[in-house]
């Protein structure tokens, strides 16, 4: 029987694409036999985070709707056999999601699938809901900034209240994963530190996931920075996808600027 | 370390950590009972049932630790 996590976020941009498709894919790799959901309806964009855009024909909505049959509209991914995307419809709204037929979808995925992500849409409203509604665990990502770090404690609220198993008087367990950490701006206290924000959430920390230039590259080509292994950002999602499959995984710090020039330490005095 | 660190006003980060931590408290303040509304609809409907009500009331308290809905109806005045 698989287990259900919903990738969430207070509000938009803040990397959750990124982070089920990479998460899928390192977990995929670590031999789970994966599904990621793109549950975004109208918003399609998880196909072109792992280069499947050309391959949807079948989304969730016709499995939902009983037009097809699931293996169908299952999209395998190339670079591991135990990867498999299932598509957000980018032409019917929210609205098409109904608490049952949501149910049955995931009831088969867990048939299947060790690990099933769903990729959630931002904010709060019925999409949300739906995405979270059958959630084992969710996985929270903020970027070290006010505004995402606000809307992701609203988003747990919800969670806590909403979810099945909450409201079966079951803990939903909830994991955070702090990305777009830059680490110089952390040192000269300009950005807020892994340690604050966990502070202020109190929740578990899965994962941090410095600032990357890699991530553009990789929403480019449809390339994951997971696969490239020059990626900071790439090796902190292996982390994280090694300690969902139950490896102890120390936490790396990527709050640190990697070494500093001569140049840099001296302008650093009097800055 | 900066040299000359002591010069400038406090860091952005303190600064967010402690807003957060206001903003936070309040919204979490606010959202303790989100069914709050519907529970309120379905009170009125119960008692209206049996009584003629002006209003349905209800009010969050914590006494000292412990979370209190104080729930108050107001009947249509009887003696008309």
């Amino acid at each position: 029987m698989g287990i259900v996590f919903s990738v969430i976020s207070g509000k938009g941009g803040v990397g959750k694409t990124t982070t089920s498709a990479n998460l899928a894919i390192g977990t995929a790799l670590q031999g789970k036999k994966t599904v990621v959901v793109d549950f975004d309806i109208g918003q399609r964009n998880l196909d072109m985070i792992l280069g499947l855009e050309n391959r949807v024909v079948y989304d969730i909505t016709h499995v939902m709707e009983g037009d097809v049959k699931l293996n169908q509209a299952l999209i395998p991914f190339k670079k591991s056999k135990n990867l498999y995307f299932l598509a957000a419809s980018q032409t019917k709204d929210k609205s098409v999601l109904d608490k049952e037929k949501v149910g049955r979808l995931i009831e088969e995925l867990k048939e299947e699938f060790d690990y099933i992500f769903i990729d959630a849409p931002a904010g709060i409203e019925s999409g949300f809901e739906h995405a979270v509604y059958y959630a084992d665990a969710a996985i929270v990502v903020v970027n070290p900034e006010v505004s995402s770090i606000r809307d992701s404690d609203r988003a747990i609220g919800i969670v806590d209240a909403k979810s099945k198993k909450s409201q079966e008087g079951k803990r939903v367990a909830k994991y955070l994963i702090i990305n777009r950490i830059n680490p110089e701006l952390v040192q000269k206290g300009e950005m807020l530190s892994s340690e604050d924000i966990l502070d202020i959430l109190e929740i578990d920390l899965l994962g941090k996931v410095p600032e990357d230039q890699f991530i553009i590259e990789a929403s480019n080509t449809g390339h994951p920075v997971i696969l490239n292994d020059r990626s900071e950002a790439g090796k902190a999602f292996e982390r994280i996808s090694r300690r969902l499959c139950g490896e102890e995984v120390p936490f790396v710090d990527v709050e640190t600027p990697k070494k500093a020039g001569l140049l840099k330490s001296i302008k650093k005095m009097f800055s | 370390m900066s040299l000359f660190g002591f010069l400038k006003k406090k860091k952005s980060a303190k600064r967010a950590k402690d807003r957060l931590n206001v903003a936070i408290a309040l919204d979490r303040d606010s959202n303790v009972y989100p069914y709050l509304d519907q529970m309120k609809q379905e009170i009125m409907q119960i008692v209206q049932k049996y009584s003629k009500i002006k209003d349905v009331r209800i009010n969050k308290e914590k006494v000292e630790d412990q979370d209190i809905l104080d729930i108050e109806i107001v009947l249509e005045d009887s003696t008309r």
